[in-house]
């Protein structure tokens, strides 16, 4: 499958939290596939190289904050926060079972790592607006704030509000990303509800916008490692694949979410992602 | 009383560094003193109430209490899932007053009348849903909710009432108010049309009705064990509230009354359930419908000739 919104390759590292994420999607057998894979290297730049987080002391008053706005993309969060070690791996096994703290959207209290609960589209910005400007008006504060949105999201015209309020106020420690897979549940963003031109829209509310290669390391990391122009916030476009890892799901539809998903379609995706 | 409310705030701003009030595009003017001398924590935000509820939990996420105001039907109706998720799944201490209560805005039309904010809001188990009925008890709430853990909507009357609750015990959150004991009816109410059952039980008292009559000014969580005790003690408990019968004080002594199989009945005078077809006054709803002290009068006396 032709990959034409990015031509980055993955590494080890990249693959080994993709099994992560797998052992979720296996274990719940259940989950977003398409909508994890994405993501997976946006999470790891954050996490490995810009967050300042500290497992140890996940509530620290002074930790940078990461809100999931697309919280159906929880399992690639999850696997991120075992990874970082603010839970066991062998949780990610129990990923929706009764009892779990790991649920199909993720929430604040049940996982340790996760800053707001998220599920319904379009809530996660407004949160972090407030967070950002509690942390820089009120609180004085040096942290940085960083939401995750879908593209099929920025349909929610809360969205748009929020990113209105976050230009007025200049909230230069507010940084957007958008998972930018071209892809939402139905099929094609552009066929849906066309977007474009979406980064013009971002600069035109304010936002110092970028885009990348959302699976481009080195790119992510230019897009994420500043504060932007300091005057307001930045939103980074990152061009992501749908299911990006596992060459069957690749910007295929079908494998946004699966409500089943059996051990032969789990040892398809892991020789996939080796593969990969 | 929307005044009084904004003082009230305006001086737990200044005293509480906690406190944030974010206003949604109000009335020029509004909260400007305040504004001056903490312009970081008196916010007069855009017309976006989604946005705003979930702004506001991010702020009380990071330890700060923010007073959300705007017209009611806009942060129950519009903002719902921002207040059910944002705001109340994650417990959070932000707090919602609501000015346009009931029928305040009856010449504006249905849009702006919060005649459902009672069912709305109770049906968030954990929200505090409070009807002040008076400038004191407006103080007295919003002082109150400075402390509470977790979130709250107030519902604020047109203003201009007198003070009628400064000769009563002093008030505690979710504490009922006992204004008059008596036997056979008890009115129980809340919010400013408390002002119309006091002058119905002065009425009813001098035509030897000796009718109880209750306020309660927190309606979620409603206080069952006082609801459970006047059941038992009155034959005929009389919600009069200015709502649809659905969802608000009535439903839920409703469900007191059936949960401990008491044989209180219950009367109910509300706004009906409808979308209003008229604009005019306040008063002139609530002369349609009886929410006045004449009509609640005519229906205890009906009661107790029924009785």
């Amino acid at each position: 499958m032709a990959r034409p919104w990015s031509l980055a390759e993955l590494d080890q590292r990249s693959r080994e939290l993709r099994l992560l994420a797998l052992s979720a999607l296996e274990g719940g057998e259940r989950g977003h596939v398409g909508s994890t894979m994405s993501l997976v290297e946006i999470l790891r730049v954050l996490y490995d190289e810009i967050l300042q987080i500290d497992p140890g002391d996940p509530m620290a008053e002074d930790r940078d904050r990461f809100i999931l706005s697309k919280g159906h993309g929880c399992i690639a969060l999850y696997a991120m926060l075992a990874d970082k070690g603010f839970f066991p791996h062998a949780d990610l096994r129990d990923f929706c079972r009764y009892g779990s703290g790991l649920g199909g959207h993720p929430e604040r209290g049940h996982v340790p790592g996760v800053e707001a609960s998220t599920g319904s589209l379009g809530h996660g910005l407004a949160i972090g607006v407030g967070i950002a400007y509690a942390m820089s008006r009120l609180r004085h504060s040096d942290a940085r704030v960083f939401v995750v949105l879908g593209d099929g999201e920025l349909d929610e015209g809360s969205v748009w509000e929020s990113a209105l309020a976050a230009s007025h106020h200049r909230l230069a420690n507010l940084t957007v990303i958008v998972d930018h897979n071209h892809l939402q549940s139905y099929g094609p963003v552009a066929e849906v509800w066309d977007l474009e031109p979406l980064a013009a829209k971002w600069r035109a509310f304010g936002f110092d916008t970028v885009e990348v290669d959302g699976h481009d390391l080195a790119e992510l990391r230019h897009g994420l490692g500043s504060r932007g122009d300091a005057e307001g916030p930045r939103a980074v476009i990152a061009h992501t694949v749908k299911g990006r890892g596992i060459s069957f799901a690749e910007s295929d539809p079908s494998w946004h979410h699966k409500a089943k998903i059996t051990p032969i379609d789990a040892d398809s995706i892991r020789e996939a992602i080796l593969s990969a | 009383m929307r005044k009084e409310a904004l003082s009230a705030i305006s001086d737990l701003v200044a005293k509480d560094d906690r406190v944030v009030f974010v206003g949604s595009d109000l009335g020029a003017g509004t909260v400007a003193d305040i504004r001056k001398v903490h312009p970081d924590r008196v916010l007069m935000e855009g017309i976006a109430e989604q946005h705003l509820v979930g702004f506001a939990a991010g702020l009380a996420l990071e330890g700060f209490v923010p007073f959300v105001h705007t017209i009611g039907t806009f942060l129950t109706r519009r903002a719902l899932e921002q207040v059910v998720v944002d705001v109340a799944l994650h417990d959070l201490p932000v707090r919602l007053i609501a000015s346009g209560g009931g029928m305040v805005y009856a010449p504006l039309g249905p849009t702006h009348q919060a005649i459902d904010d009672f069912a709305l809001m109770r049906a968030i188990p954990n929200m505090s849903v409070l009807a002040p009925a008076d400038p004191l008890e407006v103080r007295q709430v919003v002082d109150a909710l400075a402390g509470l853990a977790g979130p709250a909507y107030v519902r604020l009357g047109k203003g201009g009432e007198n003070t009628v609750t400064d000769g009563l015990e002093p008030w505690e959150l979710g504490q009922p108010r006992i204004i008059l004991e008596g036997v056979g009816v008890a009115i129980l109410t809340t919010g400013v049309i408390l002002h119309e059952c006091i002058e119905a039980a002065a009425t009813l008292r001098a035509l030897g009705v000796d009718v109880g009559l209750v306020h309660l000014p927190t309606i979620s969580p409603l206080p069952v064990e006082t609801i459970r005790a006047l059941s038992l003690r009155y034959a005929v408990l009389l919600v009069v509230e200015e709502h649809i019968p659905t969802g608000g004080l009535g439903s839920a002594v409703a469900e007191v009354i059936a949960a401990h199989t008491s044989r209180a009945r219950l009367s109910h005078i509300h706004l009906p359930a409808r979308y209003a077809t008229n604009y005019g006054s306040q008063r002139d709803h609530w002369d349609a419908e009886g929410l006045t002290a004449s009509g609640i009068s005519e229906r205890v006396l009906s009661l107790v000739g029924a009785g």
